[in-house]
């Protein structure tokens, strides 16, 4: 096996070893830990020399030495970390990560300078020790007695400087770098393994064609009409969804592996503004779905600095108002049934409720701050372009992170909550699906197509007198308990062509927007079903309302509504 | 039979990389741990033949793992597995009942050659 087979193990451990060193850092700063953080840290560059050494990446063994040398002055009570050192050392840690990808991608440019910058950063750090040039071997240490203890022999062997061709010649058999299970076939002991995340992704575009051609097998069942097929189907129902469940489970990544990054984010924000604030992450090893996680990384990125830029007050502000002088800002993650709720709270000075409604001119007509709802103020802070900075300072700003967060949640499906509490803090909340691969829909027929709705926005789905509809103001309304809602007609919509049907009847299907309830009239309503969703082709794909399609059992495509759309406009809810 | 190996490092890239070297020489890995504990506990359960062994490790460092190892069976058969800059305390671990050192980066034929000579050892006695 050659060194360029282990680069992918490489790649993925020195990652996680940088990221450990970067929030290892961090928390030093504010001292907490700090004798098993300082171990903790020593240990990452020791290991990150040793595994560089292996790669023959000598530019970051000679890096990860010079860092691993400040460390141990740190272990042994030589040095303290106090802000100027931590910021050293994170530079000098975003300089080994750049020293790491340089040797990785075996890219062309020359990482010497950098190497160079490295050490001169580092140097207030540093004693004289630096690193020779790492010898390429282990010369054999002279016949060493093992019951002999030759200390000769170990310096010797430590001093040696033989250049000797490196590893190039291993001659290993082995399994897939990627498969990091222990060794040995002890089945017990192989707790974990790494798969390729493409492999996870065709996997579940397989489940998914496992529950098209059971859909379709269904519908022929329903032809034939025996008993015995219909209970085979429906067992095989039940393994498809226990297959289906555990491919979902298995793509779904630890959210702490993408929010470890955000502590330096709000570390650097905080020092940029002349505050102090610490990030803390919880739930860092609930699971969430690739592409999700992935999509809610600049709403975080938003929140947090919103967080810090409008919720976290000055150090003195602090102190007068008896809070700890470092304000403390919480992203946690949890599991709530098929949803992940990610939570920023800060324990910062909250939204200005005042300031908000002067911004947004409701005051005039008496209402008071007071009243306002949190889903109003989220809904006011999170119009695009509600504030900037130049025009109100305190919560400005808020508005523009408020926007992007909800338009990113709101397009996976997602919803975003908000509560703050003047002097105690702002919380904002988002609700996001674990999975975007497989929906529960509810279809339905429109002229002589059906449709699907994701089955979350529905609230209920009813036959009414085609007589309990009312004009108001040229719209369409139903009165739905104390609720004017409006109604829309697909024909209204795409221009779909319905016939008018002569029955006293209509089919209503009451959808939650998320921004208040709409009717939609329908031809049938079929029922609520899993679907599978693929996405659209390039021809259709910009087109407004349509979120994807899905195939049925009897082979058609039916499209995949985005509620959202569909009601744009049509719903009552401005504030008043 | 195939000579048993426990490979004791807290990096799973440097397991890796020795497992592979050691299981391409006709050995058998037969268990890893990534602390000095695990890795006391794993001799006990699996005896194997030989240990190689880490120094700097969570929880309980190599060395304090090769006197635990050597109160229980004096017999044990450790290499330290060290970096450079490591010279006091490969010292310590020989002192403590190692048997020999490597140094990394490994180089396959210099393990091979120092873990042949400690089987050896043993199947002479």
């Amino acid at each position: 096996m050659k060194v360029s087979d282990y680069k992918a193990l490489f790649t993925s451990e020195a990652g996680e070893i940088l990221q450990s060193l970067e929030s290892g850092v961090m928390s030093l700063e504010i001292g907490r830990d700090c004798a098993a953080c300082v171990e903790e840290l020593f240990r990452n560059a020791h290991n990150l020399k040793g595994m560089s050494g292996a790669m023959g990446y000598d530019h970051v063994v000679e890096a990860s030495h010079t860092l691993e040398n400040v460390l141990d002055r740190c272990r042994k009570g030589e040095m303290s970390v106090s802000r100027a050192e931590a910021d050293l050392l994170l530079r000098s840690i975003d300089m080994l990560r750049e020293l790491v990808r340089v040797a990785v991608d075996e890219d062309e440019c020359d990482d010497t300078d950098l190497l160079g910058d490295f050490f001169v950063l580092l140097s207030p750090m540093t004693t004289r020790t630096l690193y020779s040039h790492p010898a390429g071997d282990q010369t054999p240490s002279p016949e060493l007695d093992s019951e002999d203890i030759n200390t000769d022999a170990i310096e010797d062997a430590y001093e040696s400087d033989d250049e000797e061709p490196k590893e190039e010649d291993t001659t290993t058999a082995g399994n897939d770098p990627a498969v990091t299970a222990s060794k040995g076939g002890f089945g017990e002991r192989v707790t974990s393994t790494r798969v390729d995340l493409e492999r996870l992704d065709a996997l579940m575009d397989l489940v998914g064609e496992l529950i098209i051609s059971r859909i379709k097998l269904v519908s022929l069942a329903g032809k034939i009409g025996s008993q015995s097929l219909n209970e085979e189907l429906s067992s095989s129902g039940r393994l498809i969804s226990e297959i289906q469940k555990e491919v979902m489970e298995a793509r779904l990544i630890p959210v702490g592996q993408v929010f470890q990054r955000f502590k330096r984010l709000v570390r650097d924000s905080s020092l940029a503004l002349e505050k102090s604030a610490w990030l803390d992450i919880m739930g860092a090893d609930i699971g969430l779905d690739r592409t999700v996680l992935e999509a809610m990384v600049d709403p975080l990125v938003h929140l947090l600095r919103n967080a810090v830029d409008h919720g976290v007050e000055s150090p003195e502000e602090r102190i007068a108002l008896g809070k700890p002088e470092t304000a403390r800002i919480v992203l946690s993650a949890k599991r709530d049934r098929n949803f992940v709720v990610l939570q920023v709270t800060d324990d910062g000075r909250g939204i200005d409720l005042e300031k908000v409604l002067e911004k947004k001119r409701i005051g005039t007509d008496g209402t008071k701050a007071e009243l306002m709802s949190d889903d109003e103020l989220c809904r006011v802070l999170s119009t695009p372009g509600f504030s900037t900075r130049e025009e109100v300072s305190r919560f400005s700003g808020r508005g523009v992170g408020m926007d992007v967060a909800r338009k990113a949640v709101d397009a996976i499906g997602g919803s975003m909550k908000l509560h703050s509490e003047p002097g105690i803090g702002t919380t904002v909340l988002l609700q996001l699906p674990i999975n975007l691969s497989i929906i529960k829909a509810l279809l339905f027929e429109v002229g002589d197509e059906v449709y699907a709705l994701p089955a979350e926005y529905i609230c209920e789905t009813s036959r009414l007198e085609r007589d309990s509809l009312r004009t108001v103001m040229g719209h369409e309304v139903i009165q739905y308990g104390d609720e004017v809602i409006p109604v829309v007609r697909p024909d209204d919509l795409f221009g779909i062509r319905t016939s008018a049907d002569g029955s006293r009847y209509i089919k209503l299907i009451l959808v939650d927007t998320g921004n208040g309830k709409v009717g939609l009239v329908t031809k049938r309503i079929l029922g609520q079903q899993d679907i599978v969703i693929k996405g659209l082709p390039s021809l259709i794909r910009g087109v407004s309302g349509i979120t994807g399609a899905t195939i049925l059992g009897s082979g058609k495509i039916a499209f995949i509504w985005d509620p959202r759309f569909l009601f744009k406009g049509r719903c009552l809810n401005e504030p008043h | 039979m195939k000579a048993r190996v426990l490979v004791v490092d807290d990096a799973i890239f440097m397991r890796k990389m020795i497992s592979d070297i050691l299981e391409g020489n006709d050995m058998e890995v037969v268990g890893e741990a990534d602390t000095g504990t695990l890795a006391v506990e794993k001799y006990k359960e699996l005896k194997p033949d030989l240990v190689m062994m880490d120094i700097i490790m969570p929880e309980m460092n190599g060395i304090d793992a090769v006197r635990h190892i050597m109160a229980g069976d004096s017999q044990a058969r450790i290499v330290m597995c060290s970096a450079l800059g490591q010279q006091a305390l490969v010292q310590d671990a020989m002192t403590a009942g190692a048997k020999d050192f490597l140094i990394k980066p490994f180089n396959p034929s210099r393990v091979i050659e120092v873990v042949s000579k400690i089987l050896n050892q043993v199947q002479n006695v």
